[in-house]
Formats: structure tokens, sequence, C-alpha cells
């Protein structure tokens, strides 16, 4: 990947993007946030006028502008027939009374489909077909921008004419870390911090729902989708006890205690334990281990186990 | 003197202190030795938020003992008649002095005395960094100057050393400057921090550290004090009233607190769940550097090592040419606090529980060991640390 180009996960880094940009965050385009935009809600399901339900993947709306956006995107080429239909057939009423919008910010509403550049024949086909006015944007590694169609509000679709400049590398990455197509290595990132965390504050087991934590919108995820990111947190915690956190970590696979608190993972030695501050070197060595750790989870095997070294107080 | 046994003996008895002192000090023009003023140290005691007098005792026995404040503090902690409010004992036995510490406010401690500096300091210094406890309150220069306007200005500090984050090559010719520490006093003390932050003198290092105010209780002339307030929360006392000095230590304490508990409130991402509806709520801190960073690895390095000032322990992770992001542990209260990184600007989210403190923490000495210019701003560009 060229530095800074669009990153592969789009779906995370489109939801970073524009809930970054509605909140102000520093090193991203203001033009959204001089509009008024906030953000509203994230998947949210609501029925449209017919009582069909539509999930956008965002809904940000301004009262300044007196408009809302449903925002749609797809990493893929095509977009889905029925989906289009759905969407066209959203009402203002709807969106005041059953996406609970105020009706200073739901005057007027578009919804907007984000597809890749590199799709963008095949992405705009669906639309032109059902004759709808979405405002398409097709996003590339330069930034994003309107291929067809535009925003109602003049203002709002002058911010992607002709490109709203992103530079990806920039992007907020905190708000929406991973998702379930995220790469183990991404998952280590949260994990390791957290597992160091807990390892500070001197606890003795780590549980399912401590690794959950670290997901900030693991309570809306469906069912399916949270066993997803479960099979990984769980598999970096797997090679995590294999290698370099050998020393501190096991899985308890005792059946009695498993029944009673589920997966988790007990911290057989503590070098953190205690004031943070007095324990200086044992932090580094153990931020160490994490970098190595993480090296091991990008290019596999190759990275070789450090020696451990009996970190206990004596 | 008998320990004090209530906070109104403790008044009593730090009143007589101060007037002592002011009095000894007209009559001899000299200054006072700094036994005989009153010394306050403003400390966040971040886990006990809601916590009683007995986890407060707890907390105390646990954490004032030679374990963390050194092998010859021999320290014996007194409770007192009234709630939260305890009598700490250290040094020799032949030499104690006392610390006075008053919890009423379960976080925000105030820890009085009248004992020597060198021999005070330490201990403060010690129980903040050998522990997970406490926190110095952190002044930055924008509340240093609101709280110069308490009262009058009779004198300023300033203290800045770019040699903590080295980033660049001091022996560069266009190299920043390196240190700059001057103590002014004498009512043209403002007129000269003006001069050195203009343009073209020395704005990137003319970091405020300490003012001195002289604050009248009602206007009533004798009900002065003059206090010495330092970016780290340590305040010094002298004057007529300790009436006047403990009312302009908690009117800047309780401005200092009301703004903590916002940043937490503000900038904390929290996201809330009802039904099958997802919200976002808060936003990061924006810190903006007024020039960009030379070398943003050398400069993450630095700041996340986990060493005082900056207490912040983490990897960072290049994620694209020039920007990295650090899920960091604050080792002040064993909470993870996240950055995201590039030359021209740092984000930096509380995780929930996390402590604003922290943020205070940062910015100011971003403003001591970086650049005294540096930026904080919220989502709609206010600066957070507004005067």
């Amino acid at each position: 990947m060229a530095p800074n180009s669009l990153p592969s996960n789009l779906n995370l880094a489109l939801m970073n993007l524009f809930v970054g940009m509605c909140k102000g965050v520093v090193g991203l385009p203001r033009n959204f946030r001089s509009l008024g935009y906030g953000d509203k809600w994230i998947e949210l399901r609501f029925a449209n006028a017919d009582n069909e339900q539509v999930v956008p993947e965002l809904i940000v709306a301004s009262r300044q502008v007196n408009h809302t956006i449903l925002f749609e995107w797809k990493s893929g080429p095509n977009t889905e027939a029925d989906q289009l239909r759905r969407y066209a057939r959203v009402t203002t009423r709807d969106l005041r009374e059953r996406a609970h919008l105020a009706p200073e910010e739901t005057g007027r509403h578009d919804v907007a489909l984000i597809g890749l550049q590199e799709y963008a024949d095949r992405f705009v086909m669906g639309i032109t077909q059902g004759g709808y006015t979405f405002p398409v944007l097709l996003a590339s590694d330069d930034g994003i921008a309107i291929h067809r169609n535009r925003f109602v509000p003049d203002e709002t679709d002058a911010v992607f004419r002709p490109l709203l400049e992103i530079d990806w590398g920039k992007i907020p990455y905190y708000l929406f870390p991973v998702d379930a197509d995220s790469e183990l290595w991404e998952f280590a990132e949260l994990v390791i911090p957290k597992v160091l965390e807990m390892m500070g504050s001197g606890e003795t087991r780590i549980l399912s729902r401590d690794l959950e934590e670290t997901i900030p919108c693991w309570s809306i995820a469906p069912g399916e989708y949270q066993r997803r990111l479960k099979t990984k947190m769980y598999e970096v915690m797997g090679h995590a006890c294999g290698r370099q956190f050998r020393s501190y970590l096991r899985e308890n696979r005792d059946q009695g205690a498993r029944q009673r608190l589920q997966r988790h993972w007990d911290i057989i030695s503590n070098p953190l334990a205690g004031s943070s501050d007095k324990r200086h070197k044992e932090w580094k060595q153990m931020t160490s281990r994490y970098k190595e750790f993480l090296e091991f989870m990008k290019i596999g095997p190759a990275v070789p186990v450090q020696e451990v070294l009996d970190l206990r107080p004596e | 003197m008998a320990l004090p046994n209530t906070r109104r003996e403790l008044a009593q008895h730090l009143e007589q202190v101060m007037s002592h002192a002011y009095a000894q000090l007209e009559e001899r023009q000299r200054l006072e030795a700094d036994t005989s003023l009153v010394k306050t140290y403003l400390v966040e005691a971040h886990r006990l938020r809601a916590a009683d007098h007995d986890r407060t005792l707890q907390l105390i026995r646990a954490t004032f003992v030679a374990d963390v404040l050194g092998r010859r503090a021999d320290t014996r902690v007194h409770e007192t008649e009234d709630d939260r409010f305890f009598n700490v004992e250290f040094g020799r036995r032949d030499e104690q002095d006392v610390l006075y510490v008053d919890a009423s406010n379960p976080r925000f401690w105030l820890v009085h005395s009248t004992a020597k500096s060198n021999d005070v300091d330490p201990i403060i210094e010690k129980l903040v960094n050998n522990t997970n406890e406490f926190d110095h309150v952190w002044i930055p220069i924008q509340l240093l100057m609101r709280i110069a306007q308490f009262g009058s200005l009779r004198g300023l500090g300033l203290d800045y050393d770019r040699r903590e984050v080295p980033d660049v090559d001091f022996e560069a010719p266009n190299a920043p400057v390196e240190f700059l520490k001057i103590q002014l006093w004498g009512n043209r003390a403002g007129d000269v921090l003006r001069i050195l932050k203009q343009e073209g003198a020395f704005p990137d290092a003319t970091t405020l550290s300490k003012v001195k105010v002289k604050y009248f209780l009602d206007n009533v002339p004798e009900n002065f004090c003059i206090a010495d307030i330092k970016y780290d929360g340590k305040v010094t006392g002298r004057g007529m009233s300790y009436q006047s000095y403990i009312t302009l230590v908690t009117n800047l304490y309780r401005d200092y607190q009301r703004r903590i508990e916002d940043y937490e409130r503000r900038f904390t991402v929290t996201f809330r769940s009802a039904e099958d509806r997802l919200s976002v709520e808060g936003e990061p801190l924006n810190v903006r550097f007024t020039q960009p960073l030379p070398n943003l690895e050398a400069f993450c390095e630095r700041v996340f090592s986990g060493s005082i000032p900056f207490r912040l322990m983490g990897l960072p992770i290049q994620t694209g040419r020039q920007n990295f992001r650090v899920n960091a542990i604050d080792l002040h209260v064993g909470r993870r606090m996240s950055f995201e990184l590039s030359p021209e600007f740092m984000r930096v989210y509380l995780a929930p529980g996390g402590c604003g403190n922290s943020l205070a923490r940062l910015y100011t000495n971003l403003q001591h060991y970086y650049n005294s210019q540096v930026e904080a701003v919220d989502g709609s560009e206010q600066l957070a640390f507004q005067p």
C-alpha cells in the first residue's frame, strides 16, 4: 500500500472519517462541521413509508442547513436494487417519527452512496437504471468527489466539488478501530494494551468481557458479528499466551471455571503490579514484548521469541 | 504546638503563622525564613472521587509510608475530630514536621504545611510519582493568567526547558531556545511578560510557571495575602489574613475542578446504545503545534516513555508517512489513553473512567517542555483551557 492511500477497509475508514469530520477532529477538513453537521445515528434500523426497513451506515444532520444525509457505502462494485428502492421511499416524516430527528434538521434530506473510484461505472449503473437522484460519491487516494447527481443544499454539494481532499493517513482510528474484517495484528493493538492495563491494576485474570471493552461499539454489534470479533480476539490471546507473553498469561481450561466465567485467561506472573511509576523498568520491558508481539502478528513466525526474563520482584 | 484537632484549629494556627511571619518581615525589612510560610499543595486523588472518611484514611495509611516516601520519612497518621481531615507527622523523631491533609473534597485535596519546602516538596513529589493514586494539579499558562486577575499581579516566574523532548539539533543555526528561566518581582512583571511574548522575542519559550498575586478579601486593606501560585499546584502564602489566602486558594481550586470535570465530560468518547440505536458522544481534545514537529518519532519516544512529567507509557504505531497512533497507559490512574499524532497535531482520547487531570498534565508539560504556544482546542475550535 502506498503511504496514505485509501485504506483497504473502506467501511471503517469512511465511518471514522465522517464521524470525525462531524466532531471537528483536528487534521480533517472542517467543511462538514462548519455547516453544522453532527453525527446522529450509526446503523439505525428504521422503517420507510412502506414499512420496509432501511439501515444506513450513518445518519448526519444539520440544523444550520436544515438537512439530513443518510450515508450508505459499499466496498464492492454493485448496488442492491431492493435497497435503493427502499431508500427512495424514506420520507421526511419517517426521519422525524422513526429516525428520531428534529424537524429543524429534516427540512430536506439526501441518501448519499459512496463507492470506490475503481468501480465507478458499475457502481452508478443501478442508480441510473432506477432513475434515482441520490448523490453518488467516489472515494480515491486523493479524497472523495461527487460522480453523479447532487446534494439538495448547494453548500453541502460544494463540499465535494471538485474534490474533498483527504489525507487518509490522518483519519481517526480510535472511534472505530476494527471490524470483523480487520487483521489480527489490529486486534492485538487493542487487546494487549488492555492486558497491560489490567496487569498494572493488579488483576489476576482477564475475562472475555474485558476484551470486549476494547471495542467501543461492542454493545450494538449483532450476536453473530460479536462472535466473529471474539474469535479474532481469542486468537490474539492464544498467540500471546504461546509467544511473547507465555510467562505471564495462561488460558484457564478448567471446565468449572469456564462455566462460571466463560473463556478467560489467568495472569500467572505479574511484574507490573504495584506502583506503575516505580515499575518503570518492568513497563519498558513489557512494552518491548508488546512490540515484538505486534511484529510477530504482522509478519508471522519469522520473529524469534526473545528469551524470557524473570521480572518478578525478589 | 499541639496538632490541630479540627479544621477550625488548623485555620487559627495557619492564621497565626502567616500574620506573625508578615509582622516580622515588616519589622525587620527582610524576607522571612521559609519555615514560617504557609504552603498548600493541591493534590488530585482520582480514584477517591466518592470516598468516605475510612476509605480516605485507608489510602493515606497505605501511601504515606517509607516504601513510597523514602526510608527517612518516618510517618505517623492521626485522625482528627473532623471527617476527612488528617495530620501526618513526618521526619526524624527529633525533628517532626506535619502535613495537614484536608480531603473535604474526596478527589481534590488541600495539603497544608508550614515546614521547609526542602523537606515537604520531596515528600509530595514522591507521593505523586511513586503511587498510582495521586497527581499534581497542573495549571497551564492560560489558567495562571486568569488566577493573576483574581488579585493584583506582583511578580511571575518563567520556566521552559526544551531539552526534555530532544527532537532537534540544538547546534543548528535556527535551533529553538533550549532553556529559559526567569523570575520577575514587582508591579512591572506583566510588562516584561508581554515584551517576551512578542513576535521576534521568545514567544515559543516564554512559559509562565508561577504568579505572585496580592489578594484583598472584601477590599479591606488589612485583609490581604500574597500568594505564589506555581504551575504544579504548589501555593505559598504570606500576608495578614489567612482567610484571604484560603479564599484565593479555594477560588482557584474550584475553578480548576470545574474545568477538569468538564474535560472528562467533553473529551471522553462514549458509545451510547438503546435498542438498535447507536450514537457517539464526546470528542477528542485537539492539540495543535504552532510549528510542525521536526521529528515525530523522537517526540513520541520521549512523551510515551512512561517517565515524568508525562507519565504515559505506550508503543507508537506508524500509520502513515508521518502519522502515529498510540494506545498508551496513563500511569497516574493506570487507564488507557489513546493518541493520534501527525507533525501538526495530536488528538487525545480519554477512555471512560479516564482522568481529566491527565489532559491538563499533558498540555501543561507540553507548554513547559515543548512550546509555550501549543494550542488545545475542542471540535468547535474553542480553546479548551480558556482564561
